[in-house]
């Protein structure tokens, strides 16, 4: 079956962060993110922190928004299921906006996340539709250009957006 | 042994120029409630996290965490980021009473021994205090961190004052948020 999702660069993920004045990046690895992650600690900048749970790279996160920072929390779109407290505290009652990039993990790129058959995939936009998070779901090179407005959002509207990748990054 | 009232009153006179990070009891009894001070109510774990993005934001002020057992319990695995991440700036109190006072005082799960937890996470320093002057000193105590204390505090429910939680969640990180931007405009 023809894909529904391709790979876009890690350089793009990359230059996104930097258009938008990331200062931190946050995270919990993520496997589709793994050569983004590769080339942040190629360049070395912006800093990386690390956490062990995804409600640590949320709360992390608060603290440096409230210090006057734009952090870019980096993990797994099973970590938004993870840390679902967490973001329904920052998001709603803490009034912290969160900017999350998250891969879409274990997704069959042959199939819409609609139609997936982990519930990890299936379920995630109705989570965040739930909680009342703006995303961006990218599933290839032609909606890249979402991420850096996606993740430009959680700063400049103060609502917290996730930009979800479907595919692994190349 | 002293109480958690005592323990935070200590903790908040000693505190100088330090940004306070509170949650559970030490919310109570904290009276000098500063523009960037944060009071964390309606997520029980997250103390830390939040203390250690504010560590990591503002290197040059002190960041104090006054965190509950019960609560650090819930997101332990924040002593290895604080310690990966080892900001110099970041004092971690931990109120060590073994129960889960806001909710009536029921039993923590076991028992644990804090200061071992935060030194085998790797923090700089660690040290458990049982007295206000104990714990006076140990604040007082020049240490680069992450230091820990953790203070063994009474095992009972406080008698809590009316309206010790009288808190606004939305209104705090923007609160603290403007405070600090604030502080650097002016600096």
């Amino acid at each position: 079956m023809p894909a529904v999702a391709e790979s876009i660069a890690a350089e793009v993920v990359l230059d996104a962060l930097e258009a938008i004045g990331t200062t931190h990046v946050v995270t919990v690895p993520d496997t589709h993110q793994k050569t983004v992650m590769e080339l942040l600690d190629e360049r070395g900048a912006p800093p990386v922190v690390r956490a062990a749970t995804e409600d640590d790279v949320l709360g992390i996160c608060a603290g440096l928004w409230m210090a006057g920072h734009r952090p870019v929390a980096l993990i797994q779109q099973l970590g938004l299921f993870a840390s679902v407290n967490a973001l329904r505290a920052f998001t709603h009652d803490q009034n912290v906006p969160l900017a999350i990039l998250a891969g879409m993990y274990s997704r069959d790129v042959t199939r819409p996340v609609e139609d997936a058959q982990p519930s990890a995939v299936r379920l995630c936009l109705p989570l965040l539709d739930t909680l009342g998070c703006r995303y961006a779901l990218v599933d290839g090179p032609e909606g890249e250009h979402h991420i850096e407005s996606t993740l430009a959002a959680a700063f400049d509207e103060q609502i917290t957006s996730v930009a979800i990748l479907g595919a692994p990054t190349s | 042994m002293m109480s958690v009232e005592e323990a935070t009153r200590v903790a908040c006179e000693e505190r100088e120029d330090a940004i306070a990070v509170l949650t559970m009891s030490a919310i109570a009894y904290w009276d000098d409630v500063r523009e960037d001070d944060y009071r964390l109510m309606g997520l029980m774990g997250g103390a830390a996290s939040i203390g250690l993005g504010l560590a990591l934001g503002i290197p040059d002020r002190p960041v104090w965490v006054l965190d509950g057992d019960g609560s650090l319990l819930m997101q332990l695995g924040v002593l290895t980021a604080v310690a990966g991440a080892a900001p110099a700036n970041l004092t971690h109190l931990v109120m060590d009473n073994g129960i889960y006072a806001i909710s009536g005082g029921q039993p923590m799960p076991g028992g644990c021994d804090w200061e071992g937890l935060f030194r085998s996470a790797g923090y700089a320093s660690a040290t458990t205090v049982a007295s206000p002057d104990a714990l006076r000193d140990a604040l007082r105590a020049p240490a680069d961190g992450p230091r820990a204390i953790a203070v063994h505090v009474v095992a009972e429910r406080p008698a809590y004052p009316a309206g010790a939680f009288a808190v606004r969640p939305a209104e705090e990180a923007s609160r603290v948020r403007r405070a600090l931007a604030g502080a650097r405009r002016t600096a």
